[in-house]
């Protein structure tokens, strides 16, 4: 490991009034891919389980998800993003803001 | 479901790295098509007509849309979402780069050790001096930026390039992310049939990504390909090798190119000028028109120019400049592409712009029509999303073979 840096060394624009919005929307993006991750793997772990219980841990980074299963994904992760930024979409666009 | 890259220096994602890495990227999806969407809508709606209640007219430039929409809320969202969805880009294939670094630059060592299928080359210049824009600027906040070295050999600047590519371009930069280039060649050996190549130069190749295409759609012509990152050539010159594709990469500015004049039959760039300083951009014309012989051809893939496009579209392109560490991109969008060329030597009759769908999402039929439309630039020009035309410009040198 050559310890690569993950951080630019661009200076971090503020879009909002006050720090505070900024850093909950950093935190709540993170949180929803680390979320996503979860739900990925739990999708799978469900898939496996539902065949065999032994070895589970190599047998799900193994498991290789179907076309269908791929895309079935592919919209639950699509509707996870729409649920999450709703209120967004419901707050602004309708001209309240 | 993020395509896969095709060649030899690919990376396997643990699964909860290409779980991330595919929520990152349809994360970018829901920005660029869904939020991009509804930000215009705001805008057409709410913003322009309150800009027309106070000041008796519409905006009329990208600046004066910026200036109105920073203060609105949808405005912000879709920025801070953006921007941290950018840092997350990287962030997704840094840990994959790193802890498979070490297996990677023995790879790549080997691919470009090995002529017996291919004849590419490697030249470095461990001396060059880096640019400012590249050393002093993280560009697309990609940490380290182009040029970082960590290890003895190394290649994960290329690696992540490569891999942060794929995730950021939703699946619409082709297979390889390769489609620009095979767009922007196809259109040349279509609309040009009796132009035939012998040497071509890519500048400013980064990995050679859309280097590659010349050399498969002109197998007769020689393909050279510059960069000024050694980290970004050792990695491209492996991933082409691995691709059978002949290329020879130097490591090299292209504001000082180390060629003869009248050597080459095509200069060609892709999304390089809008990184460089316009100082840097007039030099790189003027070398380009050295090194081209008479009859050859620049072709630069770029952004469409701020003087061709609506005001909101000029405001949507130019956020890059302000909140994707690409200080030099709205000044290179603010010049007159015709006076870059004529000013370097180029005649004004000679000057060529076009747009072109994507190659490798449609039959060469499709392709054929479109191209021998008139080029057009829409809201779609140049902007990352379904339906994305590219845009390109440049001149030939000395009498247009084009008539």
């Amino acid at each position: 490991m050559a310890d690569l840096p993950l951080s630019s060394n661009a200076k971090r624009p503020k879009f909002f009034d006050g720090d505070a919005s900024d850093i909950h929307t950093s935190m709540l993006l993170e949180i929803m891919a680390e979320l996503w991750t979860v739900k990925e793997r739990l999708y799978v772990l469900e898939e496996v389980l539902s065949n065999e219980d032994d070895l589970i841990k190599n047998r799900v980074e193994a498991y290789t998800l179907s076309d269908t299963q791929q895309a079935d994904l592919e919209a639950r992760r699509a509707g996870f993003i729409g649920n999450v930024m709703r209120s967004l979409e419901d707050s602004t666009t309708s001209g309240n803001s | 479901m993020i395509n896969t890259l095709q060649h030899h220096m690919s990376i396997v994602p643990s699964r909860d790295e290409k779980s991330r890495q595919e929520f990152v990227s349809s994360l970018r999806g829901h920005i660029l098509v869904n939020m991009a969407t509804s930000m215009q809508h705001r805008y057409t709606d709410i913003v322009s007509p309150k800009f027309q209640i106070t000041h008796g007219r519409l905006p009329k430039s990208g600046g004066e849309v910026h200036q109105e929409m920073k203060s609105d809320l949808y405005f912000k969202f879709y920025s801070s979402i953006r921007y941290n969805a950018q840092e997350m880009v990287w962030r997704s294939v840094i840990p994959m780069v790193d802890r498979n670094l070490d297996d990677m630059v023995s790879q790549a060592a080997g691919l470009r050790a090995d002529q017996s299928a291919v004849q590419g080359s490697l030249t470095l210049q461990p001396d060059l001096p880096i640019p400012k824009n590249v050393s002093k600027v993280d560009v697309h906040l990609a940490p380290g930026s182009y040029h970082s070295e960590y290890v003895a050999d190394d290649i994960a600047a290329g690696a992540i390039y490569d891999n942060g590519l794929s995730i950021f371009s939703a699946n619409l930069m082709g297979q390889n992310l390769d489609d620009i280039g095979g767009s922007m060649a196809n259109y040349i050996r279509l609309k040009y049939p009796d132009f035939h190549p012998e040497k071509i130069l890519d500048c400013g190749c980064t990995i050679g990504h859309n280097s590659a295409p010349w050399a498969k759609i002109f197998p007769q012509s020689e393909v050279h390909a510059i960069d000024v990152s050694a980290p970004a050539l050792r990695y491209g010159s492996a991933r082409a090798q691995s691709q059978a594709v002949p290329i020879h990469f130097k490591q090299m500015n292209a504001t000082c190119l180390a060629y003869d004049d009248n050597s080459f039959d095509v200069v060609f760039t892709s999304m390089f000028l809008h990184e460089l300083p316009l100082k840097d951009i007039q030099a790189f014309f003027k070398e380009a028109y050295r090194v081209l012989k008479p009859g050859g051809l620049l072709l630069n893939m770029e952004l469409p120019p701020n003087d061709q496009m609506a005001a909101y579209d000029s405001f949507y392109l130019d956020w890059d400049c302000f909140y994707n560490n690409e200080p030099f991109y709205k000044t290179f969008r603010d010049q007159s592409y015709p006076k870059l060329c004529t000013d370097a030597g180029f005649h004004k009759d000679n000057f060529l712009q076009l747009t072109t769908p994507q190659y490798g999402y449609m039959s060469e039929a499709e392709f054929i029509t479109s191209i021998q439309q008139d080029s057009q630039i829409d809201d779609k020009t140049g902007r990352l999303t379904e339906g994305i035309q590219w845009f390109g410009f440049g001149a030939w040198k000395g009498e247009n073979i084009n008539g």
